[in-house]
């Protein structure tokens, strides 16, 4: 019973997800490549909501940045580029 | 006449060095009054908070649920960082104090950091990066996750993780080693023998858990991410009936986030499977009135949980952007044989409206097993 529920539940899922993919085209810029605002953007949304530069001064950026590549595992050079791209929308 | 100009030149070159040194230490005393200011100010605190009403339709309606979890962060310097949450939470009129997480990391280079202290589990990406009231996308933890759940929600110990970019893709990942679990033997608590108890701040055993995580990322925008989690423990008291107990859990995770064009919207998909195998033991029976008789069992559990959410928020309308359907289905697969023994199921339905990008009121229905309920839940982050 539950696995019947599951594998349906797998399939809607996996259904949703290929096709999201399929639409959107597969990606294959490096990450290395990728914009401050274009990170920013998509590692937030990956939890949570993305919250607009202008809440936290560049300080108070520098410490919540530091969190997040602690919490969620961001590379170096992603969190440099958010926190880059963080202060210059703050000017 | 030379010699008194020779002197007044050697003194005022004095004075002038004097006073340059003077104001040279001056503006060193300043640069550091404004360092001291500078780490004082990498310093910010906070948190999130919830208040919810639960009702079954019939007996029950309470308002009582209030959460407040104040967050601490200090970056004291470039490769220090330490966080700690406070969780405090009045629920059927009882006070819940406790200390979600509080550790210290040293970041060693772009790859490697260092961390030590109470943080949460990387077991799967619910308690982890999800649980907060503000995050989460229904105003319940999915059946069996969360504390006291199957598998560990946080761990005390130290830990290394990191991200590695690697061409278009990138990984995460995380190993530790910490107190681990241990056996809850039911001679205290009897119906909950066999099961484990989890954030020990005391070794039981002279063992270490040792656990990790890898999550791997295939796209550069970072939409997908699937992870697999394992940790492995001696659980029993050391120089007791259960020395040899052992737990392995196991964990799967997937998380997919993406504007949708053609829908108009964002897409979120979260999902989690936990598994725990505590090693066979025997356990005095809870139902023997003798109070010696024995039992054992094969100590299998397991946790699933799926969760669609949508959000129109390609939308022009303002209001219709922000409101948010989620769905989700979890499970609790208990092992056979145990005495206390009830699989349950648990659907849950909800329609968040997102107030501001932290602040969000959520209604829900939820259904586990036969019982009903009906949630409302004002969540924001501070």
């Amino acid at each position: 019973m539950y696995m019947k529920k599951i594998i349906i539940t797998s399939l809607m899922i996996g259904l949703i997800i290929a096709s999201s993919v399929l639409q959107q085209g597969c990606t294959v810029t490096k990450i290395t490549e990728r914009g401050g605002a274009q990170l920013w953007s998509e590692n937030c949304t990956r939890c949570h909501s993305t919250p607009p530069p202008n809440v936290y001064s560049d300080e108070q950026w520098d410490v919540i940045s530091t969190h997040m590549r602690v919490r969620a595992a961001m590379t170096n050079d992603e969190t440099e580029k958010i926190i880059e791209f963080i202060k210059s929308a703050n000017k | 006449m030379k010699k008194i100009i020779s002197l007044l030149l050697i003194v005022t070159s004095i004075n002038i060095a004097t006073a340059q040194q003077y104001n040279n230490a001056a503006k060193d005393s300043m640069q550091a009054q404004q360092k001291s200011n500078s780490s004082l100010s990498r310093f910010l605190l906070t948190g999130y908070t919830a208040l919810t009403v639960e009702t079954d339709g019939k007996e029950k309606f309470n308002m009582g649920q209030v959460q407040f979890s104040p967050i601490l962060l200090w970056k004291p310097s470039k490769n220090i960082f330490f966080e700690a949450e406070l969780e405090t939470e009045l629920n059927a009129g009882a006070l819940d104090i406790g200390l979600e997480y509080a550790d210290i990391s040293y970041i060693i280079n772009k790859y490697i950091t260092l961390r030590a202290g109470k943080f949460l589990a990387p077991f799967g990406i619910y308690q982890d990066r999800l649980h907060a009231s503000w995050i989460n996308k229904l105003p319940t933890a999915p059946l069996g996750f969360g504390h006291d759940g199957v598998g560990t929600s946080s761990e005390i110990g130290i830990a290394l993780s990191g991200g590695i970019p690697i061409g278009p893709s990138k990984i995460n990942y995380i190993i530790y080693a910490s107190n681990g679990p241990q056996l809850n033997t039911g001679k205290e608590e009897p119906g909950e023998e066999g099961m484990l108890m989890y954030e020990n701040a005391l070794d039981n055993n002279f063992n270490k858990a040792v656990g990790g995580r890898l999550g791997i990322l295939p796209f550069s925008n970072s939409s997908l991410e699937l992870g697999g989690s394992v940790q492995y423990a001696k659980v029993g008291d050391k120089a007791s009936d259960y020395d040899k107990v052992t737990s392995l859990m196991y964990s799967f995770d997937l998380s997919f986030t993406q504007q949708v064009g053609f829908l108009k919207g964002m897409i979120d998909v979260k999902a989690q499977m936990n598994g725990l195998n505590v090693s066979k033991a025997d356990y005095i029976d809870p139902y023997d009135s003798t109070g010696t008789g024995l039992y054992t069992y094969d100590n299998k559990r397991s946790i699933i949980f799926g969760q669609v959410a949508y959000r129109p928020s390609m939308l022009k309308i303002k209001v219709l952007k922000n409101f948010e359907g989620v769905f989700r289905y979890s499970i609790l697969n208990l092992p056979e044989g145990v005495k206390e023994n009830e699989d349950v199921s648990q659907i849950a339905l909800g329609l968040n409206y997102w107030i501001t990008w932290r602040s969000v009121i959520k209604f829900a229905y939820q259904k586990t097993g036969g019982k009903e309920n009906y949630l409302l839940q004002f969540a924001t982050s501070f």
